[in-house]
């Protein structure tokens, strides 16, 4: 049960982990490439992706309960995954008059 | 040569820092369970922290500011080593440094 | 792994053991055959004996063309790497071979094509190694490695928040006290000092790679645009072929307007594409031996006419990413600098040796005692990791001076013999680990030094080029190159002797100590 529970948690960091940030990074990229056009928050987004995997990484292996750890993990990706969507879809204008981003 | 000043600047600085802490400045002046004095403690701080400031000037002017900023991030790794194997090896080497520091 | 009572410490102590245990091994090659990188190039020296030449600029590029076209009349594409102080030779890729391409080494003066025995070097072997394990299959390799520098992260991170007095120790060092306490000391020592260059290092060379391990990102930026990603972030220019014959103008003057646009930055990379075409393009980069920064400026000319096609240089944020891979790639001419990333990263080395001895001698007595496979399934692999490695690395050197250049056996070219002799001899310093345990730390440092020796004294037979030679000619990095390897013999010896006679004289003490190491953290 110990070894189960190693392997989960190993897999939840890094798999989970790794989802988290790169779907984040892809969102943060979308929400600046209109005010520092798409090279520029590309390069940004994914060089702060490394930082994001390392957090998610030290958060998810350290943290005591690895039922909260999974479902922290699960909403946090799921939670990325739709902003990308929503950004990505040219939600742009809903934004843009909301006074958020650039 | 100013990378051999930026050496020794750095390498001075962080031996004074050493000697601020017990275990090295009882190694140094070869007396067991020696304390230095809080005046020392206070003085070794300035002009260790000096020493290593100066380090970093002397690295900007013999670089540039990027090579000599790595530089001296590199010198820091190099002179903190040659402290660390100077105290182990040869401590009374740092005597010099007990003078101009006060005890 | 955790109850909700533990501290935040224990868990990040086991976190640091049980990451440093399962990939110390694969981190050890690749910070070894990274440090070795620093200087591939002069390694490439040392393995090609002809490409030993004393450097020389080219005087001119059209001179140089020319010497091109009668190697390789009908060539579509070509480009030529000027010489540089590292590299003294021209280098020309031209057309064929397996892969597309051969590079052809010349002499930068006559434009002699120069032979040197077919080997990877120290540019092909030794550095790919570092960044890819030269595992290529589905670039598992790039992302094993990838792998392994978010681990040195996590290592470094919990390094520092478990070592409970980081600024009491930081200059401590206690050789004459018990095993344990003087391995960990310098484990800490090693990392503490220079921790600005264990973080920077992992995180800068995944940072190179930021297309690779984070495509989402650039997909969702550019919509999926591949063409247009590497066109806007590292440059890139093409036109379709004009399919009417046309001459290639002047370099000179191209790499002349190219410096001019570039206020003093010196070109380094002639490449010419669609040749003879009047549409053929000419793309000259710039050095990256002047800066910190691995740029990507570019000027690409009209062949025929020498105009400016397009001028490409990174905007801000690029060229941020540019900075830190150039701090990453060290392709700077800053001597200094060079020698102090060696020293680091022959540090690093240390420090990921002596986490494993340190572990192993924690752990040695209550193992023993247990009937428990760890200790002795750890110390046969990492033995194999550390000094194995360094044991056919001087294999790979001999075997470079030993095969003849038109070797050929098992199927395999001479390029390939040499690495075989460098798996073949690292697999064997596995098995002796196996078999011999504690012993063989002991034994593979005594072999590294008279292989070291063996090494020198091969160049100087096969070569003619003994240390001091070799400096008065001007070629300083081979005599630097047999320094090194001496050197590293006699560090190898000089450990074989102290450290590991020491410790089977303070075993006894050792199984007393194993219960009672101090709590500095460790797991």
């Amino acid at each position: 049960m110990r070894a189960f529970r190693v392997i989960f948690r190993v897999t939840l960091a890094l798999g989970g982990g790794y989802a988290a940030a790169a779907v984040w990074s892809a969102a943060l990229a979308l929400w600046l490439r209109d005010s520092l056009g798409r090279a520029e928050a590309t390069v940004l987004a994914a060089m702060l992706a490394f930082i994001l995997f390392l957090l998610a990484l030290l958060w998810i292996t350290t943290t005591p309960r690895l039922a909260r750890a999974s479902i922290v993990a699960l909403s946090v990706t799921l939670v990325g995954v739709g902003l990308s969507r929503w950004l990505s879809a040219g939600a742009w204008p809903t934004l843009a008059a909301l006074g958020v981003g650039g | 040569m100013l990378g051999l000043a930026a050496f020794a600047a750095s390498y001075v600085g962080f031996a004074l820092l050493a000697l601020r802490q017990a275990p090295h400045h009882s190694a140094v002046i070869e007396v067991r369970r020696a304390s230095p004095s809080p005046a020392a403690r206070r003085q070794n701080l300035w002009l260790g922290a000096s020493a290593l400031a100066l380090s970093f000037v002397v690295c900007w002017v013999a670089r540039g500011p990027s090579f000599g900023a790595i530089l001296w991030v590199l010198l820091l790794a190099a002179s903190g080593w040659s402290v660390m194997f100077t105290l182990s090896y040869r401590p009374r080497w740092l005597r010099p440094l007990l003078r101009g520091a006060g005890r | 792994m955790q109850e909700a009572s533990e501290p935040l410490r224990h868990s990040l102590s086991r976190l640091h053991t049980w990451v440093g245990l399962v990939l110390g091994g694969v981190l050890f090659a690749i910070f070894w055959m990274g440090t070795l990188s620093v200087f591939d190039r002069e390694i490439d020296r040392w393995m090609m004996p002809p490409t030993r030449l004393a450097p020389a600029p080219v005087v001119s590029l059209d001179a140089a063309a020319r010497a091109v076209a009668a190697m390789a009349p009908g060539a579509a594409q070509w480009s030529m790497t000027l010489p540089s102080a590292r590299t003294p030779t021209l280098q020309v890729r031209l057309p064929g071979g397996a892969d597309g391409s051969v590079l052809h080494h010349l002499d930068p003066v006559t434009f002699a094509e120069l032979h040197p025995a077919p080997t990877r070097g120290g540019t092909g072997f030794i550095f790919p190694f570092h960044f890819m394990l030269h595992i290529d299959w589905l670039d598992l390799g790039l992302w094993i490695v990838g792998l392994c520098g978010m681990a040195m992260l996590l290592l470094t991170v919990s390094g520092v928040v478990i070592h409970k007095r980081i600024f009491r120790d930081f200059f401590m060092f206690r050789p004459g006290k018990a095993s344990t306490r003087s391995l960990l000391d310098l484990h800490t020592g090693m990392g503490v000092l220079a921790l600005p260059f264990h973080v920077v290092m992992p995180l800068s060379g995944l940072i190179i790679f930021f297309s690779l391990f984070f495509p989402g990102t650039w997909q969702a930026a550019f919509d999926g645009e591949r063409a247009a990603f590497n066109r806007e972030v590292f440059g890139s220019y093409q036109r379709p072929k004009a399919n009417a014959p046309a001459e290639l103008g002047s370099l000179d003057a191209m790499a002349r307007e190219a410096e001019r646009l570039w206020q003093g930055g010196k070109p380094f990379l002639v490449r010419v594409t669609n040749a003879g075409d009047a549409a053929s393009v000419v793309e000259v980069r710039r050095s990256h031996t002047q800066d910190v920064s691995m740029n990507r400026d570019a000027v690409y000319f009209d062949a025929g006419t020498g105009a400016v096609l397009q001028r490409f240089e990174s905007k801000p944020i690029g060229a941020l990413q540019r900075f830190i891979a150039g701090i990453h790639f060290v392709q700077f001419e800053q001597w200094l600098l060079r020698w102090l990333y060696f020293a680091a990263g022959l540090a690093g080395c240390v420090m990921i040796a002596t986490g494993f001895w340190f572990w192993l001698e924690s752990r040695r007595a209550e193992h023993a005692r247990e009937g428990r496979v760890g200790v002795r399934l750890v110390e046969a692999l990492a033995t194999g990791s550390v000094t194995g490695i360094i044991v056919a690395t001087l294999a790979f050197l001999i075997a470079n001076r030993c095969l003849p250049a038109d070797s050929h056996a098992f199927g395999l070219d001479r390029e390939r013999l040499e690495m075989l002799a460098f798996y073949a001899v690292w697999l064997l310093t596995f098995g002796h680990a196996g078999l011999r345990q504690r012993a063989a730390w002991r034994e593979q440092n005594a072999v590294i030094a008279p292989l070291a020796v063996v090494a020198v004294a091969l160049n100087w037979l096969t070569t003619g080029d003994y240390p001091w030679r070799a400096w008065g000619r001007g070629v300083v990095s081979v005599a630097a190159m047999d320094g090194v390897i001496l050197l590293l013999g006699a560090v190898a010896a000089v450990v074989a002797r102290r450290w590991l006679a020491r410790a089977a004289v303070a075993r006894p003490r050792a199984l007393g100590l194993a219960r009672a190491v101090p709590s500095s953290g460790e797991g």
